[in-house]
């Protein structure tokens, strides 16, 4: 099975062997999940400037050495243009950069598999290994012992960067990646390409990518996009992330980019940025689940089926008061075994017997009584017992291991 | 799937105006003082030991050749959003791109080469053992670049910059014959010799270099310039081209008021900073030594970083300054290697360097034209650069630059190969 660098620049000749040309280039349609078939060539003539295409289908042999055509040259019938709708493998694909879906990185094209499949002759793999740098330079005889190995991405499981750009929705493969996956590629990518892809996925896709993108490549990010874009990527951002998106901006970014937020989430935000960065207060997210000491269950778990998406690692209601003071937690999974009647804080675990935080606390002690006590998240309140927020051993997982 | 919608932007006033300029300032300052590293500050003070002011207004044409080729390049970074050999490999057959990227990588690495032979040279001013000074400053360098973000990367360069105002303080030291300094920069003049030509070409040649071209394009291209904000990295680029040229000039002021007015030739900047000491006090050689250090390690992170940057972006190894060692680590065992493989080279006793030096600069001379006839196909290509291709007057400045460039550095070439054999 050929390599397409091997056929590129091959001798076209017709059924009476009479040389036409060289191949210039092979059309493909991509289709998603599928192997592309080339469906149609384009030979460069000798001593002729015009391209003449043909369908596939007048192909009789594709070798290594030269393509032979079915039909003598003067039968054929050649395209008048190039047919819309269709990539070109040589220019648009080769040396091009795409994303290895299945492995959640950007890599570049040094040759491309062609082979049978379904008696078709399809595009089947993309070679990013070094040996297909040394065929492109015609020199793979040299690694006489076979020292590099062939790195094959199969072809339904990549997208093309600039593929992925020139349409308006990104693969559904692409999106079905996790968000940490998505930004990966973006981290991979230039900061023009990575922000053409997190405007074309979906707002709150859009939202989750970006946190989980390096703060240092969220600020160039934030640079490239348009007030606008930036402002509707961060209303759907949890409001811990966004506040430490804002405190790496420089100044008028960041103004720029909190004259979008709305009154509420604004207080939330001025309260988060007066606590230092590596303390409980500047961890913590202000965004819980909170119900009185009297609601019901019943009411509880309703109020939560209709709660929006933007609450993601929500476990736990807090129950606080009308003065604000904590005074218990209960867990989603004591909320559904307990009786619909029963009132919050017969349910809830009371405040006094459970590990707390204070806001200026340190992160080290804050990761130490996690750890500790095996919590997931942790409460944050101020001297009198007041509820300000709560930490999630995500957040500082991140914070420990920054470049994961 | 839905798209998020444009708004038509706001109205842009003053001060986030400023602010902005602030922000897009960094890569042109930066490329172009990297420009002034040890090779460059030797080239300099030799020129000015040798023929005083004379080649003053060469430096002068210089600012323009390297204004132009620079705004090109970050002209094309910040509209198609990739680095030159990313460009090139993606429109340019391959063997050509792996031949010119081969080649820039051994001139650059030579560059490299220069910039710890600086260093120890300042070792040598000072006493300090050699093996000492060199292993550390190339210690110093991986830690900054490996554990540094982008963001305190970009400080420490920028810091690095302003240090070279060392070199004014030298130049004010020597109390140079102002008014003729001065004159000396818009009136040409010429000593019409071999060596004196030698010369010009060399000031050139260590100006605009193959490294810088990567170098600025990659940095805007990752820095994520919009490309509303052309106008002010084009600012930011024609800045640094003034700053380096504006420097370049006090040291040629300062050598030329002191030894060549006292018939003094020196072979190298260390020597320079030695020779100052009697005319300029002791104060004058010291800002000249610790100027040399500063432009070397300037010069040792900038053309690595660049170098790298261009090997991984041109094979798809995938790596970024700013996304950590373990991510990216074909771009750091590049780094690692043209810091330490010079680093040991430098330490080696009796190693002909200046011979390597002699050599990498006539490669640099033989790629530079081909890299710029690269530029400039690209920067003519509708579908890459839109609106914001060349406009005639550009093309026609940077043809002319291109076979001025080429013309001068083949009779550099031609003139090196005469004199081997000779």
């Amino acid at each position: 099975m050929p390599y397409f660098s091997h056929l590129i620049n091959s001798q076209v000749n017709d059924s009476a062997d009479v040389m036409i040309g060289r191949l210039e280039d092979v059309l493909i349609k991509v289709k998603p999940g599928d192997y592309s078939a080339l469906e149609y060539i384009i030979i460069k003539q000798r001593h002729h400037k015009k391209r003449i295409i043909i369908p596939y289908d007048a192909v009789e042999n594709f070798s290594n050495e030269e393509v032979s055509l079915r039909t003598l040259f003067s039968k054929i019938n050649f395209l008048e243009s190039e047919p819309a709708g269709y990539v070109r493998l040589n220019r648009d694909v080769m040396d091009q950069q795409i994303v290895d879906v299945a492995g959640a990185r950007v890599v570049r094209v040094n040759d491309l598999r062609i082979g049978d499949f379904e008696g078709k002759l399809c595009v089947l793999g993309i070679d990013v290994s070094f040996k297909g740098l040394l065929r492109r330079l015609s020199v793979s005889s040299l690694d006489f012992f076979d020292f590099f190995k062939v790195n094959l991405i199969d072809w339904r499981k990549a997208q093309p960067v600039e593929g992925v750009l020139k349409l308006d929705s990104v693969s559904r493969d692409l999106t079905k990646l996790h968000p940490a996956d998505i930004a990966n590629i973006i981290e991979d990518l230039s900061v023009k390409q990575g922000s053409n892809l997190v405007l074309s996925l979906d707002k709150n896709m859009a939202a989750r990518v970006f946190e989980e993108i390096d703060p240092e490549i969220q600020k160039s990010l934030i640079g490239q996009l348009s007030p606008e874009h930036a402002a509707r990527i961060s209303e759907r951002m949890s409001i811990d992330e966004l506040v430490d998106l804002i405190q790496s901006l420089p100044e008028h970014q960041s103004k720029q980019l909190l004259d979008y937020v709305e009154q509420e989430r604004m207080k939330k935000i001025k309260k988060l940025l007066s606590y230092e960065d590596d303390t409980a207060g500047g961890l913590m997210t202000t965004e819980f689940l909170a119900g009185l000491p009297d609601d019901t269950v019943s009411g509880t778990i309703e109020k939560i089926r209709h709660l929006s998406e933007s609450f993601r690692s929500a476990n736990y209601i807090y129950v606080i008061d009308e003065k604000s003071k904590y005074k218990g937690v209960i867990s989603f999974r004591r909320l559904i075994m307990a009786d619909g009647d029963e009132i919050l804080k017969d349910v809830m675990k009371k405040s006094v017997h459970l590990p707390l935080l204070h806001p200026n606390q340190s992160i080290k002690s804050v990761a130490h009584l996690m750890t500790k006590y095996d919590l997931n998240s942790v409460a944050v309140v101020d001297d009198e017992n007041k509820f300000l927020g709560v930490v999630t051993v995500d957040d500082v997982m991140r914070v420990l291991v920054p470049n994961a | 799937m839905p798209k998020l919608d444009v708004a038509e932007p706001k109205k842009k006033k003053l001060w986030p105006r400023i602010l902005l300029i602030l922000s897009v300032v960094g890569p042109g300052i930066i490329a172009g003082t990297a420009d002034n590293d040890a090779g460059g500050i030797a080239t300099y003070s030799v020129a000015g030991a040798q023929y005083g002011y004379h080649l003053i207004w060469v430096l002068f044409l210089i600012t323009f050749v390297l204004a132009i080729t620079q705004e090109m390049g970050a002209r094309l970074g910040i509209v198609s959003g990739k680095g030159l050999s990313a460009l090139i490999r993606e429109n340019f057959p391959f063997k050509a791109t792996f031949f010119i990227i081969l080649l820039s990588f051994v001139a650059n690495w030579a560059n490299v080469l220069a910039e710890f032979a600086g260093i120890s040279a300042v070792a040598n001013i000072y006493g300090i053992p050699n093996w000492l000074f060199v292993l550390s400053s190339a210690g110093l360098i991986s830690w900054l670049v490996i554990s540094g973000n982008f963001k305190n990367i970009q400080k420490i360069f920028l810091t690095s910059s302003a240090l070279y105002l060392a070199y004014v303080v030298a130049g004010f030291m020597t109390h140079p014959d102002w008014s003729a300094a001065v004159k000396s920069i818009v009136v040409p003049s010429w000593v019409p010799t071999h060596d004196f030509l030698f010369m010009a070409i060399a000031l050139i040649g260590t100006t605009v270099t193959i490294w810088g071209q990567f170098f600025i394009q990659s940095y805007f291209a990752e820095k994520g310039v919009r490309t509303q904000d052309l106008n002010l990295a084009r600012a930011d680029v024609y800045l640094g081209s003034f700053w380096t040229n504006f420097v370049a000039f006090f040291i040629i002021v300062a050598t030329a008021g002191t030894l060549y007015a006292n018939g003094i030739t020196i072979t190298d900047a260390a020597d320079a900073a030695r020779a100052l000491e009697p005319f300029a006090g002791v104060m004058a050689k010291h800002l000249f030594a610790w100027g040399l250090y500063n432009a070397s390690m300037l010069g040792a992170g900038v053309v690595t970083i660049a170098t790298a940057y261009s090997l991984t972006e041109a094979f798809g190894w995938e790596g970024k300054v700013n996304s950590g060692f373990a991510e990216s680590s074909a771009f750091y065992k590049i780094f690692l290697f043209c810091i330490f493989s010079t680093a040991l080279i430098v330490l080696i006793p009796n190693f002909p360097i200046i011979s390597v030096l002699i050599a990498s600069q006539a490669l640099n001379t033989f790629i530079l034209p081909i890299l710029f006839f690269f530029l400039l196909r690209l920067l003519n290509r509708k579908d890459i650069m839109g609106a914001h291709r060349n406009g005639l007057a550009l093309n026609i400045a940077g043809w002319v630059s291109i076979a001025g460039l080429s013309i001068l550095n083949l009779s550099y070439f031609i003139y090196m190969i005469v004199s081997i054999f000779r």
